[in-house]
């Protein structure tokens, strides 16, 4: 991934290889796929609950970004960020395609103050793992809050729904997590 | 809040893992994907366009159609009426079928068989002084080939551009008016209008004698026939002409000494065209246009070196030698490097073009065409200049680009087939691609030879 990184980095060659793959090289498409498809399948990943739900969010990804690629503006902001951003929306539209979204309510009455939830005492443990199993409401406000840093207000509108629920639902997705790891834990 | 325990933990998580997948199989699926929307895009493109052709023909086929049918119509009349006509106790009035020109034409081929008013002027001579007026003058006869001449003789003018007037001079002249016959001074049987050249009409006798006298000679099927506003015409033209690619950056190699030698620069296409009407058509077609180019520069770098050894004076010494006095002068070198370069372009293109045709006199007139092409495959071959202002080399293959094209020609024309001159401008709409010196803008020159093919 670090090396992923390093690549992107030196912008002028990626600057150059956006610019074949805008015009359909395609050994320059190619590069261009080697070169995001861990940092895409990642994206895909965290959304998803199974390989093969990533493996179609995956395949969407990258349609969408050969069809936009042609749209990013350098000047605007690195490319990384923007294909986040464009991967992340990808994904979202796949769901409300599929009508993935159900922001359950899955109560736990042991579970009652979230804030209370510590993590600190937990290592080892696979997160990815673990935030397939949660709920696909859950996982994906968790997702767009940890790692695209979305306010809850932004969350809201992207996701259509209150923000209220946004900020309820990362609460129980954090409840949910925490249970799960307690379960880890006593499996153990 | 995004900075607590459980956000790092999940960040670390994530980029730490590497996902296991089948690259090349995702690769393929992805790519058979695309191809997929991309049939689909073309798809519509030749539905649409087969839409429009087959639009074109059923509208093509429904107005001959039409002008057939009422041709048959016509035929048929005439023959009833030819039939009819040879009772004598009938007033029957053909349709006259104009042959020349509405405005030139005089009711030739009329078929004006018999006046038969004899018991009508009968009826009437009690109320007329001019009752005295002979059965058997009034009783005339018109033949198509001495219309004139018989009009003359019974007092009867046709005037041509569709009116018709009976008799000024002569006082007890006769108006056919709602089938009866009145004496009046100002006998004027006019206003008939409506006389097409192209219109082969008959009346039926018993129909028009029940007309007003506006409406005599209004053909009966008029309204049945829908007459072409316009002569449909498709044409073929054929375009062949040299290429001016414009590169938009070409600034780098503004200040040195280049050299360019322009190899295959051509293009040609063939248009299919549907004029519209006289002065607007549309256009679509098949084009290809091509360059190969061979680019060589030389750059010029400076940098200091210093060169050992270097005479500066001879020194004759006591004992009678020469020594020669060396010094270690820095000096500036100037390194050429030689440059060459490459492009080859070639575009496979669908136009879609409107025109627009001022005709200066007959035979010549000024095109203006302006519209789109689907740049259905681009390929280019080449070097470019990258940041660093290295030759690099790259081969780009683009498909389904658009670009806008215009175009302006003079052409001279005589009878169906046409030659002209004509200067377009083609310029790529998607111009993301930012390698120097790849042309976005071409200007062609060449000659349109046209050929034009009648609809009907």
């Amino acid at each position: 991934m670090n090396e992923v990184v390093q690549h992107m980095n030196s912008s002028v060659d990626l600057l150059s290889l956006i610019n074949a793959c805008i015009h359909r090289s395609e050994s320059s498409e190619k590069k261009f796929y080697l070169m995001m498809s861990p940092r895409v399948m990642a994206i895909c990943r965290r959304y998803s609950n199974s390989k093969f739900e990533a493996e179609d969010y995956f395949q969407e990804c990258f349609i969408l970004l050969f069809k936009k690629l042609s749209g990013y503006d350098p000047t605007k902001g690195e490319f990384i960020f923007w294909m986040n951003k464009l991967c992340v929306n990808a994904i979202l539209q796949c769901k409300r395609k599929s009508l993935k979204f159900n922001f359950t309510e899955i109560l736990d009455e042991t579970l009652h103050d979230p804030d209370a939830v510590e993590f600190n005492d937990i290592e080892d443990i696979n997160y990815s793992a673990l935030i397939e199993k949660l709920p696909d409401g859950y996982r994906t406000i968790l997702n767009l809050y940890y790692f695209e840093q979305y306010s809850h207000t932004e969350i809201s509108k992207l996701l259509s729904i209150a923000e209220t629920t946004s900020r309820s639902q990362l609460s129980r997705a954090k409840l949910f997590l925490k249970k799960l790891i307690v379960e880890k834990n006593e499996t153990r | 809040m995004k900075q607590d325990k459980l956000n790092r933990l999940l960040r670390d998580s994530y980029h730490e893992e590497d996902y296991d997948f089948d690259k090349e199989y995702q690769w393929n699926q992805i790519q058979e994907r695309r191809n997929r929307k991309k049939r689909r895009g073309l798809f519509f493109i030749v539905f649409t366009l087969g839409l429009s052709i087959i639009g074109f023909y059923y509208q093509t086929f429904t107005n001959s159609k039409i002008e057939n049918l009422s041709k048959r119509t016509a035929h048929s009349q005439e023959q009833q009426l030819s039939e009819n006509s040879s009772s004598n106790n009938e007033l029957c009035l053909t349709y006259p079928q104009v042959q020349k020109n509405r405005y030139n034409a005089v009711l030739s081929n009329a078929l004006i068989k018999e006046i038969r008013i004899d018991k009508y002027a009968s009826a009437q001579s009690t109320n007329s002084p001019k009752s005295s007026i002979d059965k058997e003058a009034l009783y005339t006869s018109l033949n198509s080939s001495d219309v004139n001449t018989e009009m003359e003789k019974s007092n009867h003018s046709i005037l041509t551009d569709n009116t018709i007037a009976v008799d000024q001079d002569r006082k007890s002249d006769s108006v056919i008016s709602n089938g009866n016959l009145k004496h009046d001074n100002t006998s004027v049987l006019n206003s008939i209008g409506g006389i097409s050249s192209d219109s082969n009409q008959i009346l039926k006798p018993e129909e028009s004698l029940n007309l007003p006298a506006e409406e005599l000679f209004e053909p009966s099927t008029k309204k049945t026939v829908r007459k072409l506003n316009h002569k449909a015409l498709f044409s073929l033209q054929a375009f062949s002409g040299i290429n001016y690619p414009f590169s938009k950056d070409i600034d780098f190699i503004s200040n040195k000494q280049y050299a360019k030698k322009s190899l295959e620069n051509c293009t040609a296409n063939l248009l299919v065209g549907w004029s519209v009407n006289n002065k607007f058509s549309l256009h679509t077609g098949i084009g290809l246009s091509q360059y190969n180019e061979k680019w060589s520069f030389r750059t010029s770098n400076s940098q200091n070196t210093i060169i050992k050894d270097v005479v500066i004076a001879r020194v004759e010494k006591l004992n009678g030698n020469i020594e020669d006095l060396k010094s270690d002068v820095p000096s500036v070198q100037t390194i050429s490097q030689d440059y060459h370069f490459f492009q080859k372009y070639q575009v496979v293109s669908m136009p879609y073009l409107a025109g627009y045709h001022a005709h200066l006199c007959k035979q010549f007139y000024i095109n203006f065409l302006a519209g789109f092409t689907l740049d259905l495959n681009t390929k280019w071959t080449g070097n470019y200049i990258n940041e660093e202002g290295e030759v690099k080399k790259l081969s780009v293959n683009s498909k389904m680009d658009w670009s806008a094209l215009q175009q302006i020609g003079i052409s001279y024309k005589r009878k169906n087939f046409g030659i002209g001159f004509v200067l377009q401008n083609s310029n790529r709409l998607n111009q993301e691609l930012k390698f120097k010196n790849v042309p976005n803008s071409i200007i062609q020159a060449g000659l349109q030879f046209n050929y034009s093919i009648s609809a009907h």
